[in-house]
């Protein structure tokens, strides 16, 4: 473990709680921006007396000044207390940590296909660029690109869940018979639930992954170093494998932290679509019910993960080039 | 090519969209006949079909058309100006304005647009199409005032910027007369892709069921109308959907096409 290494995550970790420090701000400021306050919503309802709801707004701070309730919404959050969801009667982090873990199941699945995908029919387009190949795959990933990620959701469950049967309609583990399932049994179930939403999400960004790994590699194509590779009488393929994929994959890697932000907007669509009890639909759920704890609480929380996955690309695009440790 | 095709079909959308009352065959809400006509298969009456509420799916399309591409049209015009002005801004004048904007930029483009959009509807309550569209372009133009910035700082440091400014021209002049058309190439491009990516935006929000509220016809709630009748009735969701591809794949290619102009080298 070099210092470097140290010095570049110790930075990278202040950077990042600074962005999420900034979020938590921005919804603060979007809070007190909107019409009423908090409380408002629960006015609506007959059984809550006004002086009920004074009583409540003196507990929660609400009469205090602005930048002293900033301070304490700040200190709360420091303590990893989001709020209590006003239609659970729970607190916030209690119904996210049931939906996270199956958020970033799903994007994690769903990078796999992205990248799998993606990168593969990149270099099948690069391998002749400018041939038929390249022209049909161009087409194809561009369809992708335009494609809702519903849209393409239901397609996928109409075709091999409703008409083929081969995968289930919804959820991410089978109700009646999870249970009784050995532990293999319950992965396998879960992994069975998991294979149409994951490839949904995966392969609505490997259409952006695909024209992006396409361009990198021919950009490296036309480099010196090739040129003296080729004029040397090394094979096309090598070239293309070995001296090319090396040099254009670490911007790809980076892509894979700019994908997560791409991929949670797009779990609260095809969890939506699947029934998927992550993140995203709860965060959906709740605005129908103007449950809006849950829902900043989400958007806190898929800044964390953003941050952390960008955090994580960059350690592994610093691992697949040696040039980068360099560099600050 | 790709820059013709795409234009094109922008074009014949827009028309489509702007005459959707005169073209359309029904009102985009009369539910024609609740007991015969539910979820109808394409016919020569009904092109499109009918959906569960024996609505004419080709008329709903069409204004559905008016509704998406409005919406997107006003929010990209939004995000251009503010991405434009808080680009220029930042790149001209440098220093502590430019690092506190660009982090508050860095900020917010770490936040999943969809999930920005859930907060603000989440607390404001009824949102008009006007107010949706204002939405959508205050958090679509981070990525656009980076763009800005960088072509600003490159061009500001050209001679010809500098002998402007020893003329005596104004930094308003300069930013308008010398930087301006510079960048808007890449500004056009950003504009073009922003325009399909709004309008995936939309479609998705009104597909949950929080974006253009029900009963006007958006492309978004129409799939989510043909989600329940999927197999006995797939062109309520089919005929939305196929026209979201289309409308955001002309976006692309004319951004595409545009880029392919910009930079002949790149392929």
């Amino acid at each position: 473990m070099d210092s470097d290494l140290v010095r570049f995550v110790s930075r990278r970790l202040l950077e990042g709680t600074l962005v999420v420090l900034g979020v938590a701000t921005l919804v603060f400021v979007l809070l007190h921006a909107a019409p009423g306050d908090p409380l408002t919503v629960l006015s609506e309802a007959p059984q809550i007396s006004p002086a009920a709801l004074e009583r409540m707004r003196h507990s929660f701070g609400l009469d205090r000044p602005l930048p002293e309730q900033y301070v304490r919404y700040l200190g709360r959050l420091v303590h990893g207390d989001l709020g209590t969801s006003l239609t659970q009667h729970r607190p916030v982090t209690a119904a996210l940590a049931d939906a996270i873990p199956n958020t970033i199941l799903l994007a994690l699945a769903a990078l796999l296909v992205d990248f799998g995908v993606g990168i593969s029919v990149g270099i099948a387009q690069a391998q002749r660029a400018g041939g038929k190949r390249d022209h049909v795959l161009g087409v194809v990933t561009v369809v992708l690109y335009s494609t809702p990620v519903f849209a393409l959701g239901l397609l996928l469950l109409g075709v091999f869940a409703e008409t083929l049967g081969w995968f289930p309609l919804g959820g991410s583990v089978d109700p009646v018979r999870h249970g009784a399932l050995s532990l293999a049994g319950r992965a396998l179930d879960q992994l069975h639930h998991l294979v149409l939403p994951a490839l949904t999400l995966g392969l609505a960004a490997a259409g952006y992954t695909a024209r992006h790994q396409r361009s990198a590699l021919l950009e490296v194509m036309g480099r010196d170093f090739l040129r003296a590779a080729r004029a040397r009488g090394l094979p096309e393929r090598r070239l293309l494998f070995v001296h090319a994929l090396r040099n254009a994959l670490s911007p790809t890697i980076t892509l894979a932290g700019l994908a997560f932000p791409v991929l949670l907007s797009g779990a609260v669509l095809v969890e939506t679509v699947f029934g998927w009890p992550g993140m995203g639909r709860l965060a959906a759920d709740a605005i129908g019910r103007r449950d809006y704890p849950i829902v900043t609480a989400a958007a806190i929380l898929a800044a964390v993960m953003v941050v952390v996955g960008n955090l994580l690309a960059d350690l592994a695009a610093r691992i697949a080039d040696p040039r980068l440790r360099s560099i600050h | 090519m790709r820059l013709r095709a795409g234009g094109v079909l922008i074009i014949l959308l827009v028309l489509l969209a702007a005459l959707a009352p005169l073209v359309a065959p029904y009102g985009p809400n009369a539910l024609l006949d609740l007991t015969t006509l539910r979820s109808a298969a394409p016919s020569v009456a009904h092109p499109f079909g009918t959906d569960p509420y024996s609505r004419d799916l080709l008329s709903r399309v069409l204004h559905g058309a008016r509704v998406s591409l409005s919406i997107a049209a006003l929010a990209m015009l939004l995000a251009v100006t503010v991405g434009l002005a808080v680009g220029m801004a930042s790149g001209w004048a440098g220093g502590l304005l430019d690092t506190v904007l660009m982090r508050a930029v860095d900020t917010a483009l770490a936040i999943p647009r969809l999930f920005v959009v859930l907060v603000v509807l989440a607390l404001w309550e009824h949102v008009s199409l006007f107010t949706l569209a204002l939405i959508l372009g205050g958090t679509g133009w981070f990525g656009i005032s980076r763009l800005v910035r960088a072509e600003v700082r490159t061009t500001r440091a050209l001679p010809y910027v500098a002998a402007a400014r020893a003329s005596g021209a104004s930094t308003l002049r300069i930013l308008v007369r010398h930087v301006l058309p510079n960048i808007t190439g890449p500004l056009i491009v950003a504009a073009a892709m922003g325009m399909g990516q709004v309008v995936l935006l939309e479609a998705g929000l009104s597909y949950l069921g929080i974006g253009v509220p029900q009963p006007t016809a958006s492309w978004g709630s129409i799939v989510a109308d043909g989600q329940a009748v999927l197999r006995s009735a797939p062109w309520v969701a089919g005929s939305a959907g196929c026209a979201i591809v289309i409308t955001v794949l002309a976006f692309t290619l004319v951004g595409d096409g545009i880029r392919a102009r910009l930079d002949p080298r790149g392929i």
